[in-house]
């Protein structure tokens, strides 16, 4: 009875899905075209003035400044095994803030690779008989914090790209471990992730905030660093760092790399990719943590749905929740057509 | 003169436009009578729900393709769920009114407060058994997700509660209840 519930819903999805207005008659498209062509001469000179008056009055978005060189990247962004924990700094910070920032990060994926996830999801769907319409929310939060001798981190020799990030890989031996150089680290990240649709997803929209905040406390010295990074619609609308809670304006940058790939991007798509013109780091992360948070999301395991079916009506709105303890490494990165895609080996286990 | 040739011309229009929305596309598959062949994923015998484990394929919409994982995967769950309260009240209805009792309906009350419950509880443990993704027309993503739970996993849960409740523990016979619930389970074959 279930199945075949689920085979009348899978039908409806599909059905839904191809129905495409000008798919089938190339007639269509002409008398398409003519509609447009009238409406754009029905348009008087008049008319014309204003739209271009209100144009000019329209706030103009800052202009998009272009790193003109194109960095190369080392190999640990072409599949290489990664063996410890990566930090990357945002472009244009001197080379000692930028290597602090680099170290920071690197740290706090080293915190963040055993911490504790929770994560909630609203799913509601509604079939008024004429419009099938859905929302989902999303809040997913990882925490973690750790004690660590400082002389148990083993730091690779920075690597400087063009674009003036600077790239740290680090170790952890604790064997080298003192007792008087003990530092803390905080580090959490929040993913809120929303999206409304309607029929044929003609109104579909998205909006996903990804916020992170690391903090280290301790010799050789503290620092702290908040990263918010905003997507609509896939879209990158606003980043801000504050590091030491200074602002750091990088957002109308846009940097390139060097790519060598000859992928297929179509085969390879896993959507972990994650746009690479907003700067390594923001790629990583937001690649990163939106790969654990769908892992995490397939753990979660307290499920509670209310429904209602009257007349055509339907609607339902399901919560599913999880609290786990979690462990996630980052195996390799592939760099390809201005993306990242991070591979990510996790393992969950129900936090008590 | 000039407002009246527009009047015109955006009549002349407008028919067109009718003439050409009836005229061709659908009716063609309508006189063809055959329908289009849809793809279907994670669904067929493999996929549906056994003695041994609950299944439910969920279906998501989305322009971001770990959305829409996401969307299918809560759909799953919600479908999991429902379909487990639906078989855990039958076994329970079962297997009260199979027994000796002298307290029915408030047995039967207990019992469904603590089957909503453990519902709620018994997803831990479900896994993806198949995801599978395409792009649409549209670029949209469409995924359908799988989810199964072991039928084990619920039943040894349902006897962990009864077992903690004082209410229910003086009444309550494992075998007999285990019975039940695989006479129940056995439908789904």
């Amino acid at each position: 009875m279930f199945q075949k519930k689920n085979d009348l819903q899978r039908h409806y999805w599909e059905n839904r899905s191809f129905g495409s207005v000008f798919s089938d008659c190339p007639f269509r498209f002409f008398i398409l075209f003519l509609l447009l062509f009238y409406s754009f001469h029905s348009i008087s000179q008049n008319q014309i003035g204003d739209v271009m008056n209100s144009m000019t009055d329209a706030k103009l978005p800052a202009a998009t400044r272009l790193i003109p060189l194109k960095s190369s990247l080392p190999n640990l962004f072409f599949g290489s095994p990664i063996s410890g924990y990566i930090g990357i700094s945002d472009p244009g910070a001197d080379s000692v803030t930028a290597k602090e920032q680099a170290f920071l990060r690197a740290a706090s994926l080293y915190n963040l690779s055993n911490g504790i996830g929770r994560g909630l999801s609203d799913y509601y769907t509604k079939d008024d008989g004429q419009v099938v319409s859905n929302n989902y929310e999303e809040l997913c939060e990882l925490n973690a914090n750790c004690r660590i001798s400082a002389s148990a981190f083993i730091l690779s020799e920075p690597i400087y790209l063009q674009t003036g990030e600077v790239i740290l890989l680090l170790n952890v031996d604790s064997s080298f471990a003192k007792n008087n150089d003990l530092m803390e680290f905080q580090s959490k990240v929040s993913l809120y992730s929303k999206e409304t649709g309607s029929d044929n997803n003609m109104l579909l929209q998205s909006k996903s905030i990804l916020e992170t905040s690391y903090k280290a406390v301790g010799k050789p010295g503290g620092h702290h660093e908040k990263l918010n990074n905003v997507c609509i619609n896939n879209l990158w609308m606003s980043r801000t760092t504050l590091y030491d809670d200074k602002l750091i304006d990088n957002s109308s940058y846009k940097l390139f790399y060097e790519s060598n790939c000859n992928s297929d991007k179509a085969a390879s798509t896993s959507g972990a990719e994650s746009s690479t013109f907003e700067g390594l780091w923001y790629a990583l992360i937001n690649s990163t943590y939106h790969q654990l948070s769908m892992q995490l999301k397939q753990q979660f395991q307290k499920e509670k749905s209310v429904s209602e079916n009257y007349n055509s009506n339907q609607s339902q709105l399901s919560r599913d929740s999880g609290f786990f303890t979690y462990k996630c490494m980052i195996e390799s990165i592939n760099f390809c057509d201005d993306a990242l895609n991070v591979k990510i080996k996790t393992s969950f286990s129900s936090a008590k | 003169m000039k407002k009246t040739i527009k009047h015109i011309s955006s009549i002349i229009l407008m028919a067109g436009i009718l003439f050409s929305i009836t005229s061709c596309g659908t009716t063609k598959k309508a006189a063809s009578g055959e329908g289009k062949l849809v793809n279907s994923y994670c669904s067929g015998d493999e996929f549906n729900s056994t003695a041994k484990a609950f299944r439910f394929t969920g279906i998501g919409q989305s322009m971001n393709q770990m959305m829409s994982v996401k969307k299918a995967i809560s759909e799953a769950h919600a479908g999991l769920a429902a379909s487990i309260n639906t078989k855990v009240k039958s076994v329970i209805d079962n297997y009260v009114k199979s027994g000796s009792f002298n307290n029915k309906e408030e047995l039967l009350q207990n019992y469904e407060g603590m089957t909503r419950e453990v519902v709620d509880q018994n997803l831990a443990g479900s896994i993806a058994i198949c995801t599978k993704t395409v792009i649409l027309k549209d670029g949209n993503y469409q995924t359908y997700v799988c989810m199964e739970l072991g039928s084990s996993q619920i039943l040894e849960s349902l006897n962990n509660k009864v077992s903690n409740n004082e209410m229910l523990k003086v009444d309550y016979n494992y075998e007999k209840f285990k019975k039940t619930f695989e006479e129940e389970m056995n439908k789904n074959q």
